[in-house]
């Protein structure tokens, strides 16, 4: 009986072990980076949180010893020496599951200190702490503090959480270059972000200790553009779906930190963003501030639109700004959610626009057949004008405006009516009103000049001989070399006569 | 009492925690103080002047100012807007189109740089900017004897152009002329002493293609030094390390 009660009893011991060893994680703490160039800092940050983790229940720790040589090739690879794909696929054979890295940083006598715990198969970021502080030991006993509540569930929900949404991975932050500060931020910026991404988003997030190696070969430095790498091909084969560039601006009183969305498979930006700091301290906020948008921009923001158009190589413009052509059949574009107003323009066709609602990551096809003009109306005032019937003429012109819409087709209609009010009609002010509408749709720069000499001549019809001067002042000085501002010349001759 | 420890550091966390929840109120503050000062103080002041401006022309120059400010602080998304304003109310200002062409390479729409950055050079053939971006938005196209012609042309038209010395001299390097490569690099460094990427990317020609060790130690060393604080410094010392040299 009693052999059987120590059977029981070993048995039971031994699942109990079991269990927990299956809600535990196995951890170790890499060296921490040192943005201080202070050796010390980085020992003490390590040890720190391996004496404070090493009874927790929850976690087998593993001491970074144990893994020596891994660590040693992690640097390798933080140096551009070794390949970054060697440090994955490791965990069974060192046995842990999950690394600690982290840096150490200061901005303006703020330690900035960051720790991130991240799957060693996959360099997925699972948790991650960001923390300032006034002086060392307080950052990390936070730290610290907040990793003593890390227990297995949560690392599985988070993982969970975050399965097939976009992969986010920030490559580079560069400085300024222009004018030197004397300050530089963005190696300090690029780990408060790395690790603000990990926890504001519920998008995956590659540690960044991995994604800044993955290009760092000896490449060439261009200045003013960004080089042509592989770097989107690199991360989209790592299944980084985001890559985040930027750059941070210093001014003698203010920072700007510029950063973009860049999406690795169809190498387009899907968003640019921009903030300015006064106080450098305020850069940890930002970093978190900008996590926010960019889970916003690509969760529930970002939609795309394909638009094909026949006739090919239309000019698109949503809402009111030009997007591009349909040169290549079609057009790609990234909008934010909503409705967006669509609009498309080919030479000799009537110009489309349509109103279309965007759901973010989501893409949307628009197909438009763009009706040709029917140049009749056009034909019979033209046929009209000759034979001097003036008034048809010009109903007919009116016509044809309607029809076509904002379009350079329009323009010249609506500068013929004008010519037609004005020398032929003598209806002055509607003359006026005409050359008015035609500026008003920002034509070519020709026909800007022609409406202008037309407007300024309506004026003088109407015995404003002001108006119609400045008018024509404005003409000669800002399009003097069209064939309007030569006329307009001789106009100005016989005032400086009277 | 390592309970009570453990209490006390999530207290101190929550307190961490709370205050944390205050960023969005801590970048509105700031944003609302920079947005008061320096360039942000110049760029309200013209966009009110916009408002008030009394034709296209004005309109026009006035957004071109605030579209060259945005292009110094690189907020692409309001250097974009106000260019496009600029060379809507005017189209014939050749530096509303040049900071279009810079807008829309910034955004990724490169053959809308080329059309806008052609349209500002023929409205002013020898302003060295567009030709300088004119040749990024080639480069970018991979359309590298074109682009090497621009940069070749901005430098000429202004001898003190030290970024286009340094890309066409990446080229050069591309294209395996490496003596004209080094030759511009050092053209850089001497118009601007203070320019680390000319040191580096020396360094990467020397050690890479024209495998002077020597030299490479050299500019890699100088390129740490024009850049005490280089985000790259752990890298290139370990390059220097490896090709023999002191640090």
């Amino acid at each position: 009986m009693k052999k059987i009660i120590l059977t029981a009893i070993i048995i039971t011991a031994l699942f109990s072990i079991l269990i927990a060893q299956e809600d535990t994680i196995r951890v170790s703490i890499a060296p921490f980076d040192n943005t201080l160039a202070d050796q010390q800092l980085s020992l003490s940050a390590t040890s720190m949180l391996t004496q404070s983790l090493s009874n927790n229940t929850k976690m087998v720790l593993r001491k970074p010893e144990a893994i020596q040589n891994y660590i040693n090739l992690l640097e390798k690879v933080q140096l551009g020496i070794e390949d970054p794909n060697i440090l994955k696929g490791k965990g069974n054979a060192l046995q842990i599951d999950y690394l600690m890295v982290g840096t150490i940083g200061k901005i303006a006598d703020r330690y900035e200190l960051d720790a991130r715990l991240v799957d060693i198969n996959t360099w997925q970021i699972v948790s991650a702490y960001g923390v300032q502080a006034s002086s060392f030991n307080t950052g990390i006993e936070n730290i610290a503090a907040n990793l003593s509540l890390l227990n297995k569930n949560s690392i599985t929900q988070y993982q969970e959480a975050s399965k097939e949404k976009p992969t986010a991975g920030i490559h580079e932050f560069r400085e300024y270059y222009e004018n030197p500060p004397n300050a530089l931020y963005c190696a300090t910026f690029m780990e408060m972000l790395t690790s603000a991404l990990a926890n504001k988003t519920t998008n995956p997030t590659i540690e960044n200790k991995f994604t800044s190696r993955l290009l760092e070969e000896k490449s060439f430095e261009m200045t003013g553009i960004i080089e042509n790498s592989k770097a989107d091909h690199i991360f989209a084969i790592q299944g980084i779906t985001n890559r985040i560039i930027g750059d941070i601006r210093v001014f003698p009183d203010l920072i700007t930190v510029n950063y973009k969305i860049v999406n690795t498979g169809s190498q387009s930006i899907l968003f640019t963003g921009s903030i300015d700091v006064v106080n450098p301290t305020a850069l940890r906020a930002v970093s978190l501030h900008i996590a926010k948008i960019i889970d916003d921009a690509l969760n529930n923001k970002i939609g795309n639109l394909t638009i094909n158009t026949t006739p090919v190589d239309a000019e698109i413009y949503i809402d009111d700004t030009f997007a591009g052509t349909t040169k290549n059949k079609s057009l790609m574009v990234v909008l934010q959610r909503g409705t967006h107003t669509i609009t498309a323009k080919a030479e000799g066709f009537k110009a489309f626009t349509c109103q279309s609602n965007f759901e973010p990551r989501k893409t949307t096809e628009i197909i438009i057949k763009l009706e040709r003009i029917t140049e009749r109306y056009l034909q019979e005032a033209f046929v009209f004008e000759s034979q001097g019937k003036f008034d048809r003429a010009v109903e007919k012109y009116e016509q044809f405006v309607k029809e076509t819409g904002n379009t350079q087709e329009a323009n010249v209609a609506l500068y013929r009516m004008g010519h037609i009010l004005l020398n032929n009609l003598k209806d002055y002010n509607k003359a006026k009103d005409v050359f008015t509408s035609l500026l008003n749709n920002y034509p070519e720069a020709f026909i800007r000049a022609e409406g202008y000499f037309g407007l300024a001549q309506s004026y003088l019809a109407m015995g404003n001989k002001e108006q119609a001067k400045s008018t024509i002042n404005y003409l000669l000085e800002y399009y003097p070399e069209s064939n309007a501002a030569i006329e307009a010349k001789a106009i100005i001759k016989t005032f400086e006569a009277k | 009492m390592k309970k009570i420890i453990l209490l006390l550091l999530i207290s101190f966390l929550t307190f961490s925690c709370n205050k944390k929840q205050d960023e969005s109120a801590i970048v509105n503050q700031e944003t609302n103080a920079a947005n008061r000062i320096g360039i942000n103080k110049e760029i309200n002041k013209l966009k009110e002047q916009l408002t008030k401006a009394p034709n296209d022309f004005e309109r026009a120059v006035t957004s071109n100012k605030i579209a060259e400010l945005e292009a110094l602080k690189g907020n692409v998304t309001s250097m974009f807007e106000y260019s496009q304003k600029a060379v809507k109310y005017q189209p014939n200002l050749y530096k509303s189109r040049y900071l279009l062409g810079k807008s829309y390479n910034e955004l990724g729409r490169y053959q809308d740089a080329i059309k806008e950055l052609e349209e500002s050079i023929q409205l002013k053939s020898d302003f060295a900017p567009a030709h300088f971006e004119l040749g990024n938005s080639l480069y970018k196209m991979y359309n590298y004897p074109k682009a090497i012609e621009e940069y070749l042309v901005a430098i000429k038209l202004d001898p003190t152009l030290y970024m286009a010395m340094n890309n066409v001299a990446l080229l050069y390097a591309e294209t395996r002329k490496h003596a004209e490569a080094e030759q511009f690099l050092k053209k850089a460094i001497e118009v601007k002493p203070d320019f680390a990427p000319a040191y580096k990317n020396l360094g990467i020609l020397y050690e890479t293609r024209l495998k002077n060790k020597q030299s490479a130690i050299e500019y890699y060393t100088r390129y740490l030094k024009a850049r005490p604080n280089a985000p790259d410094r752990k890298v290139v010392e370990s390059w220097i390390r490896v090709l023999g040299g002191a640090l």
